[in-house]
């Protein structure tokens, strides 16, 4: 008996008077046991699928088309009353952040008790009972203690687990994980995965898992289905989708997702991880670059660039950075150092709380820090302040994660691109036009985006934006602070081989800041590793990977998803 | 949702540019006919303060002995008083003095209280604190006690008592002002203004002044609505404008006194204050909607 059955299943949204076709005959079947998982990216509808199966659609949803069956019976027509009986008890729902899921006013075990009480499921004692043994299965420590605490002393892992808890209290035949794990660390998101098959294993839970992720998806399922628009692309063992994906999109998925561009067998010979003597351009390309810079600029504030001088760009040395009270200070970077060297790219990675952002904004000169120094072009720029401080901001730039929060709604293209040059005072009115619409064209952006405002643009565009604003004013060094990581796959890939384009051209340094391992070995050529503001590790990045000395570092690295795709696609292109 | 489908077909590859731009009328969209009713009431009373004898043949000021307490007719609308003034006329020519006193009140709130509010909220701890804590006196104190506490400093008079009530809601301002532009500070594309080399006050200026003004913007579309029954209430107590002044609240003080008689002397100027203050309000929840949408 299959637990689940979406049979062409189609849904519309209805804004203002246009309806919108959201799912367009969307088919899947699960056994029991048995893991799904449904791979697109944002607006191709995953989501909307998973709420129509539990009626969870929002006001303004409705399916218009098409059955689901949960077990033998058809809920498509199903009233919000009837829903409410099987929600819980016959499915489960493991939401996306765990943050946001837990009422920050109850303790985590009454959380966890309500789907029981609501289910009127034995008496008090029981359910009490039920609650501690539920927290221990989902592998919380200590668990009549935790029961008792409160969301916010809880981690993020620990409340994913909590909510799962909550999920299978009734064991429920059918569990719907709606990016359970992207909000999570990577070395989290691997035990909670770990959780949710040992839990299929031991009680042939079928789970329908919602994720862009594909590498995650790849590793954990039994069967695929890739979304687009609301239509399947493709859909079948994961095995045979993975090794002889019959759709481009599929194709181009597989190819995009740096967990298996990263992990496939082979790849030191297609990553240079070596990092250039000098930027990989030639010299007389290099002079006029220089000239350029002259025209622009009226003077070359870089005559290292002449001289091709090795000397790093970047060296920060023993940073420390405490925060809060004097008394009891928290120290978030504790004595790391790096160096980048010109026209390279240098990794920071970690998992959230490891200081990574803090020693950005310390290169940034937005954050004095504790203890320590930052050299850029052999000058101090710690403590750095008026005239000296926006000097620096001139030869270190920054991307941001976030390009929907970054790019100031009311203004132009245009308007945001020319803002660093009127602020340094780069040119007149119509050098600024040319410069602008040079980068604009160099990060592969049409001309008339210079007139439109950013919500008119999507987030890959945007992103391009952001990042012709940091050129700009030529930089050193731009700081690219999470930069590809609210992006698509298919999206990221491109903005990552934007990146690698401008450096080879511009000769500028990145400091990379990010907790995507797989994308940090595509695009870094030396890599730190930090762990609560330590410095783990630090190396080459093909040393680093291949070799990790430290053990974070291997837990690190073998908690990146997709090696069972990799895998596979290491057999196809044998 | 509509968003996000837009989002994906635009970010298809290789990012094919798609535009999207709106027209000025569907950026508006389509209006409620609440909103539609609202406006077109506003733009008649300001018409009325701008051209009353276009409304009205009469006198506000003169009356007619002869024609003292009518009900309302066709020939008199809103009746007439003890001494014989068509009301209908009077409402028409007091609501220069009730929208100018409105005009100065939230001008006097806005500019002040946004002033307080954007120093407060871009300054240090300390100036923050400071300033914030005045404003929370202000707060505390019950506005029309505060302003009948600066009119009695200032002296009797439409402007004295609009300037008093503008007083009242400097703190209002204050506040919201500051709260909008510690959010906007504390946002990623202000922080990208100072990375790109920008000094502090052209920062303030460029970026966060214009994504902080909407809300404040929708705030003075209802403090006009208050500020008009404010001045009335004063002027109904006797410390707006003399007699025989047209004011509203003075015309429906003095028509208190024939309220078991003459109900029009009250009721109609009354009716043409809550119907001011309503259509503001409603105008200004349009505006804040609008400014959360976009």
């Amino acid at each position: 008996m299959t637990t689940l059955t979406i049979d062409n299943l189609q849904v519309s949204y209805t804004v203002g008077r246009e309806r919108l076709d959201v799912v367009r005959g969307v088919s899947l079947e699960i056994e029991p046991g048995q893991l799904l998982a449904v791979v697109g990216e944002s607006g191709s509808g995953k989501t909307t699928t998973a709420q129509a199966a539990t009626g969870l659609l929002a006001g303004n949803g409705s399916i218009t088309g098409g059955r689901v069956l949960i077990g033998e019976s058809d809920v498509s027509g199903w009233s919000e009353k009837r829903f409410r009986d099987l929600r819980g008890r016959s499915i489960g729902w493991i939401p996306q952040d765990p943050n946001n899921s837990l009422n920050p006013v109850k303790k985590v075990g009454e959380s966890v008790a309500e789907v029981l009480r609501i289910h009127r499921w034995k008496d008090r004692a029981a359910r009490r009972a039920r609650v501690i043994e539920l927290l221990d299965y989902v592998g919380i420590p200590n668990p009549e203690l935790r029961a008792t605490q409160y969301p916010h002393e809880l981690s993020g892992g620990m409340k994913q687990r909590v909510l799962i808890a909550g999920a299978i209290a009734l064991e429920p035949a059918l569990l719907i994980a709606d990016e359970a794990t992207s909000a999570l660390d990577v070395t989290v998101q691997a035990k909670i995965l770990d959780l949710i098959d040992t839990l299929r294993r031991d009680s042939g839970t079928a789970v329908l898992m919602v994720t862009h992720d594909l590498a995650v998806a790849a590793d954990r399922s039994d069967r695929l289905v890739v979304l687009r628009d609301g239509t399947v692309q493709e859909s079948g063992d994961t095995d045979r989708v993975l090794a002889h994906p019959e759709s481009a999109y599929t194709r181009r998925l597989l190819k995009d997702a740096p967990s298996f561009a990263s992990l496939s067998l082979g790849d030191s010979l297609r990553l240079d991880s070596t990092p250039p003597a000098k930027p990989e351009i030639s010299r007389g390309e290099r002079a006029l670059h220089v000239v350029e810079r002259e025209v622009f600029e009226g003077v070359s504030h870089r005559s290292e660039d002449v001289d091709g001088s090795d000397a790093p760009v970047v060296v920060a040395r023993n940073l420390v950075q405490d925060f809060g009270r004097a008394g009891a200070p928290q120290r978030a970077v504790d004595n790391v150092s790096f160096s980048i060297a010109p026209g390279s790219t240098h990794a920071i990675v970690g998992e959230s709380g490891s200081g990574k952002t803090t020693t950005a904004r310390i290169v940034l000169g937005f954050q004095k820090p504790t203890s320590g120094t930052v050299h850029i072009h052999g000058r101090e720029i710690t403590g750095l302040r008026g005239a000296g401080l926006r000097e620096l901001r001139r030869r270190v730039q920054m991307v941001y994660q976030n390009p929907f929060g970054s790019l100031d709604p009311r203004q132009s293209i245009g308007d945001i691109v020319t803002e660093p040059l009127r602020n340094f005072g780069i040119g007149d009115a119509a050098e600024r036009r040319t410069r602008v619409a040079q980068i604009i064209d160099r990060v592969a952006l049409p001309a008339t985006v210079l007139t439109r405002r950013p919500h008119e643009l999507s987030g890959g565009q945007r992103q391009r934006v952001a990042i012709a604003r940091a050129l700009v004013p030529g930089p050193d060094v731009v700081v690219l602070d999470e930069a590809v990581s609210a992006l698509d796959v298919t999206v990221q890939a491109r903005i990552l081989e934007l990146l690698g384009e401008l450096q080879r051209d511009l000769g500028v340094s990145y400091l990379f800041i990010s907790h995507d391992l797989a994308v940090v070995r595509q695009l870094a050529h030396t890599v730190s590793v930090l762990r609560g503001g330590e410095l783990v590790e630090e190396g080459r990045t093909a040393r680093v990977f291949d070799h990790p000395e430290h053990e974070y570092t291997r837990q690190l690295i073998a908690a990146i998803p997709g090696r069972r795709a990799a895998a596979a696609g290491a057999l196809a292109s044998a | 949702m509509s968003v996000n489908e837009r989002e994906t077909r635009a970010s298809s590859l290789p990012d094919p540019f798609v535009p999207i731009r709106r027209s000025l009328r569907e950026r508006i969209g389509r209006p409620k006919v609440s909103v539609v009713l609202s406006v077109v009431w506003l733009l008649i009373v300001i018409a009325w303060a701008i051209i009353p004898q276009a409304f009205t043949p009469l006198d506000p000021i003169a009356g007619n002995a002869a024609q003292a307490q009518q009900p309302p007719s066709l020939e008199h609308l809103f009746g007439t008083d003890a001494t014989g003034r068509d009301m209908f006329t009077r409402v028409v020519y007091g609501s220069i003095n009730s929208l100018s006193g409105a005009l100065i009140a939230v001008s006097v709130g806005f500019v002040i209280g946004t002033a307080i509010g954007v120093i407060a909220g871009s300054s240090r701890r300390i100036l923050d604190d400071i300033l914030m804590r005045i404003v929370d006196v202000f707060l505390a104190i019950p506005s029309l006690l505060l302003s009948l506490s600066i009119i009695i400093l200032l002296g009797f008079g439409t402007a004295q008592a609009a300037i008093a009530v503008g007083f009242t809601s400097v703190a209002a301002f204050a506040r919201l002002s500051r709260s909008e532009v510690v959010r906007v500070r504390g946002s990623d594309y202000v922080e990208a203004a100072f990375a790109s080399g920008g000094r502090f006050p052209v920062v303030l200026w460029r970026h966060v002044l214009p994504n902080s003004l909407t809300a404040v913007l929708a705030l003075a579309a209802l403090q006009f609505g208050t500020a008009v029954l404010s001045i009335s209430t004063l002027g109904f107590l006797g410390y707006g404008a003399p007699p025989p002044t047209p004011e509203w609240g003075l015309m429906i003080a003095e028509g208190r006194n024939y309220i078991a008689t003459a109900w029009w002397l009250t009721t109609l100027p009354g009716a043409v204050v809550v119907l001011v203050v309503l259509a503001a309000n409603r105008v200004s929840a349009a505006i804040a909607a609008k400014g959360r949408i976009s």
